[in-house]
């Protein structure tokens, strides 16, 4: 058992296993490079990037792959084994060991990005303020309750990962004590276009109000995809209603139970930050005489617990505050004049390995150049011995 | 610009009640009939006249630069080259064309300065091309006869997107574009050739006194009264006099008419160092006619200045006089706005054709390695060969190093500044290799690099056709990142091509028998392609790592998966393959170099190729037109490797057969 251990081991730590992880990894982004041009990046990372196994296809072939994921996955074992754990201690390979430990925290990193951050943006027209930053592609169902003194209230939220896996033979059906009712997820529909439904054409879809849910194909650009879904609401005695929920609806689905009235909205997945963000003004400069933006900024008021900050964010100078990054994104509207009201777009991130890359780009760049400077002495002076003798 | 409402109203209205048949022919423009334009240029440019006109900043793409530089792009757009031959046989550089097309228009309307790639295109529109060559130049008055025809076909052509349209296609758009812009430029002073006609009333024989006709510089600066003049007019009502209102519209929309063509070059800088645009001639008109007011002095006398240099350049000495005095008034307001300090500076840049110098003294080497070659004993010619290769190093470094000064930015910020900054350090690296093994390799890769890589600079600089120090696109205003992972990521690239080009000598040498038998010198070959390779994966991932950092400082993610950051991964993973696979002993001498090869279409495809595909954030990249160059270098590439693995079957299979 220990001999096998021990091979399994060697495997793991081999030059070849790595040379094979890496042309894996060469070819899976090459194709996914390439692949973008037709399907947009948010499919192709899917697929390719962000999958453990996929299935490429050359014309009439499929041909299952590893996904990147998994790749990584197992460069991760592969260094830490071979080119860490087993790789001879001494200080002509100290270069490599620092640089493979470089790697290992970058990889790390990725890991922590991939699994604990979220991103989004936060979109405001100047004087709006906001406490919450939205998905570009996430969906969300929000069930909030609308009461005459405090206005709406939300009382449960549907993640839309899993209600997109709702198919009219296998509805989701989603409860909870916060709410008096059950909501089932009939269909799902990833692009859709909400449409009325005229005597001259039948559906293969239900009909609610007149109106139905029409797919469309995904877009290249996935956060232009409308996400839309059929949905039956039954409360406590029995009594249902059907609704159709659309990503562009700007009011939710009502329904009235027990006497009180509730909404269902579907929109982009939201999360919370603990202050709150005012854009005070917004400025954008061009370069003379032409339509090409040289530079543009927006001044906010932080607000947390009363206390108010004048902050300024602008490209490639963002805020880092209490784990939150706050980007200058872009801005708009397209093709406004300049007396028109502008909105500010600031993609918002919060990453607990924010920094970790460029610690990682540190410990690396210090390894090699350890590693080619010793190498490249070692070289000039054997070529010196030689000119000698 | 501000437009106040009630002077707005006021010019409408005397628009609005002027009678139709005011309305002037609008055919009545230069290019309708070449023949028009009076003055011919009889004599050559004077030196002094043409190193001043050179150095007239100018406002263009975002920012000032000289006229020199303007022209010299311009001609480059149409020509494909920076110099015409006149009928005449006068070899005419960017800045004498310029003045020609400025203020000889008739004579510039026969230049041949117009490329025609194909016989297809002059098919097309119908132009005759007897005595031509199947790619060769035409003047505007040959492609005129065409010229309805030329447009009607580019209209319909510029709808189709450009990839999708065929090469004939394409060419006709361009050449419909380059019409365009010359028939912009030759119209350009025509408001300064055509006196407007003052005195067909008496409400403007009191404005203007006894003149029957002024320039647009004095109508202008009598905007106020021509304001009041309306003003009264419409306080007149109906009992206004018809002729008044006749004559006062059609001198306002003379005004209109006449500036209306000086719209391509923005050579009139504000006082006000708070207005970031300079204005064209047409703006200054169009301001004072919407705002009833009088244009500053400042560019009254700039107008007035170009309007005098139109009137003087049949006579020489007088033109120079009126040139130094506009130029000194451009000069001043535009050192007034710090707008002045660089220009003298790019008129030198471009000059001085550093890049060509470079390239040519990169061939001068190239010959002394060759002749090397042949007479291996002569020592002098080595010394030479070096002597070249650090002079041809030495110009393109100052000529980055100035347009680094100029533009204070870092050495790359452009796709046309990579192939140069590649070139210094690809050459650099070559001659410290040199240096170390004293093989003559380097030098001879020194040579090469540098010619072929300032060939390609050419070539890209021509193909596009646009200024190569542009305006920068906002997330690339930073130099600090520019400097960093920009020029970082460039040296990866550098190294990986070095690499590549030094296992070219390995596979070719082994294929052809060079130094046949001598073991020697194909190890160290081989340890010029590994350490190639290891200099240029130390400066791959950082460089890339670098940029996720900047790309989570602008972008709000460290890795995206875009285009460009793939390939840039891909050159890392590949050079890792190449280091783990010698490590492991998959990869021997033989093996390295054609991998390495390999390694140096990864990089063309990371440098190249993924701004061929035109998606993702690295928008400001994105470039067309190269396919087919780079498919070829591809194939050319894909034939160098396999015939790498002829010579390795040649070999192991003699070596089995001595076993």
């Amino acid at each position: 058992m220990s001999s096998f251990l021990q091979k399994l081991a060697q495997g793991l730590a081999s030059f070849g296993f790595s040379c094979i992880l890496l042309l894996f990894m060469m070819f899976l982004v090459w194709a996914g490079t390439m692949e973008q041009v037709d399907h947009g990046l948010y499919e192709v990372q899917k697929k390719y990037f962000d999958s453990f196994f996929l299935v490429h296809r050359i014309g009439p072939i499929s041909i299952p792959l590893p996904g990147v994921h998994l790749l990584l996955c197992l460069m991760a074992v592969n260094l830490t084994i071979g080119g860490i754990l087993r790789l001879r201690k001494s200080w002509s390979r100290a270069g490599i060991l620092v640089a493979h430990l470089g790697i290992a925290m970058l990889l790390l990193s990725g890991f922590v990005k991939f699994w604990f951050a979220t991103d989004g943006h936060m979109t405001l027209f100047e004087g709006e303020n906001s406490a919450e930053y939205q998905s570009y592609h996430l969906w969300e169902l929000a069930v909030i309750k609308s009461s005459g003194d405090t206005g709406t209230a939300v009382e449960y939220l549907i993640d839309g990962n899993v209600a997109r896996e709702a198919t009219p033979s296998d509805p989701i059906r989603f409860e909870s004590g916060q709410i008096p009712f059950t909501v089932s997820v009939q269909e799902w529909f990833r692009n859709s276009r909400a449409l009325p439904k005229g005597p001259m054409f039948d559906v293969p879809v239900p009909v609610v109000d007149g109106y139905f849910l029409q797919a469309q194909p995904p877009e290249k650009e996935a956060e232009r995809n409308i996400a839309g879904c059929y949905v039956r609401v039954q409360d406590r005695s029995g009594h249902t209603t059907e609704g159709i929920l659309w990503g562009l609806e700007n009011y939710p689905f009502s329904v009235e139970v027990d006497g009180e009235f509730w909404g269902i909205s579907l929109r982009k997945k939201r999360w919370p930050v603990p202050f709150d963000v005012t854009l005070e003004d917004f400025r954008v400069e061009f370069h003379p005489g032409t339509g090409m933006a040289s530079t543009y900024e927006s001044d906010i008021i932080l607000k947390e617990g009363g206390v108010e900050r004048p902050i300024n964010i602008s490209m490639n100078e963002p805020l880092r505050y209490r784990g939150y990054t706050f980007f200058q994104a872009s801005w708009g509207p397209q093709g406004s004049r300049p007396t028109d009201r502008l909105f500010s777009t600031f993609a918002v991130v919060q990453n607990p390995a924010d920094n970790g890359p460029l610690y990682a780009c540190i410990v690396i760049w210090i390894g090699l150049m350890y590693h080619m400077l010793w190498k490249l002495w070692k070289y000039y002076k054997s070529q010196r011995r030689e000119m000698q003798s | 610009m501000k437009f106040p409402t009630l002077r707005f109203a006021l010019a409408w209205w005397v628009l609005s009640l002027a009678p139709v048949h005011a309305q002037h022919d609008d055919h009545e423009h230069f290019h309708g009939s070449p023949d028009q334009a009076p003055a011919l240029r009889r004599e050559a440019w004077a030196p002094e006249v043409l190193k001043l006109a050179a150095s007239i900043p100018v406002q263009d793409g975002g920012r000032v630069k000289p006229l020199d530089t303007f022209a010299s792009f311009a001609m480059l757009k149409m020509n494909g080259k920076r110099r015409v031959e006149t009928p005449q046989g006068e070899v005419l550089k960017p800045t004498a064309w310029i003045l020609d097309c400025l203020l000889f228009p008739a004579q510039a309307s026969h230049y041949p300065h117009f490329l025609v790639s194909t016989w297809e295109v002059l098919d097309s529109i119908q132009v005759d091309r007897t005595g031509k060559e199947k790619r060769d130049h035409y003047s505007y008055a040959e492609l005129s006869r065409g010229r309805d025809k030329l447009f009607q076909l580019a209209g319909q052509y510029s709808k189709i997107e450009e990839k999708n349209r065929s090469p004939v296609e394409n060419q006709i758009v361009h050449l419909g574009h380059n019409i365009l812009e010359f028939e912009a430029l030759i119209d350009y002073l025509e408001f300064a050739r055509r006196p407007l006609t003052v005195n067909s009333s008496q409400g403007l024989k009191e404005v203007f006194g006894d003149a029957s006709t002024e320039s647009l510089s004095v109508v202008l600066s009598r905007m106020p009264d021509l304001y009041e003049m309306a003003k009264s007019l419409q306080a007149d009502g109906e009992a206004a006099p018809e002729e008044e209102r006749t004559a006062l519209f059609e001198l306002l929309q003379r005004v209109q008419f006449t500036a209306q063509r000086a719209k391509m070059i923005r050579m009139l800088p504000p006082a006000d160092a708070e207005e970031p645009e300079w204005r064209t001639p047409f703006e200054v008109a169009e301001q004072a006619y919407m705002t009833g007011e009088a244009p500053s002095r400042e560019q009254l006398a700039m107008l007035a200045g170009l309007e005098q240099m139109v009137g003087l350049s049949a006579s020489p000495p007088d033109f120079q006089k009126a040139l130094e005095s506009f130029h000194q008034k451009v000069r001043e307001t535009s050192e007034a706005r710090d707008e002045y300090s660089k220009i003298e500076l790019e008129v030198l840049f471009y000059k001085g054709d550093f890049i060509y110098r470079s390239l040519a003294m990169f061939g001068g080497a190239f010959l002394f390695v060759a002749l090397g070659w042949l007479m291996p004993r002569v020592k002098l010619l080595g010394w030479a060969a070096l002597g070249f290769n650090l002079v041809a190093w030495g110009t393109l470094v100052a000529g980055i190093t100035l347009r680094c000064i100029i533009r204070s930015r870092p050495p790359i910020s452009t796709l046309y500044e990579t192939i140069l900054f590649i070139a210094a350090v690809g050459v650099l690296t070559a001659l410290i290799a040199e240096w170390i093994n004293r093989k003559k390799v380097g030098l001879a890769l020194a040579s090469i690099l540098g010619m072929v890589l300032l060939f390609m600079a050419n070539k890209y600089e021509v193909k596009e056709g646009v200024d190569t120090m542009p305006s920068l696109v906002a997330v690339l205003d930073t130099n600090f990142w520019l400097a960093t992972h920009v020029t970082i990521i460039v040296t990866g690239y550098a190294a990986g091509l070095l690499a590549a080009v030094i296992a070219h000598v390995y596979l070719l040498g082994k294929l052809f028998g060079f130094r046949k038998g001598n073991k020697k010198f194909y190890k160290d070959v081989s340890r010029m392609v590994y350490g190639a390779i290891c200099f240029g994966l130390l400066f791959s991932v950082v460089g890339t790592i670098l940029g996720g950092i900047w790309a989570n400082d602008s972008w709000g993610r460290f890795w995206g998966w875009d285009p460009k950051e793939n390939g840039a991964l891909l050159i890392c993973i590949w050079q890792l393959i190449m280091l783990h696979g010698r490590l492991g002993g998959y990869l021997k001498d033989h093996g390295m170099s054609v991998a390495a090869v390999f390694g140096g279409m990864v990089v063309a495809f990371s440098w190249w190729h993924v701004n061929l595909l035109e998606t993702g954030l690295h928008s400001y990249g994105f470039t067309a037109g190269l396919k087919r160059s780079l498919f070829t270098f591809y194939g050319i590439e894909c034939g160098v490797m396999l015939l790498g693995w002829i010579a390795w079957a040649r070999q192991s299979l003699r070596i089995q057969v001595v076993k």
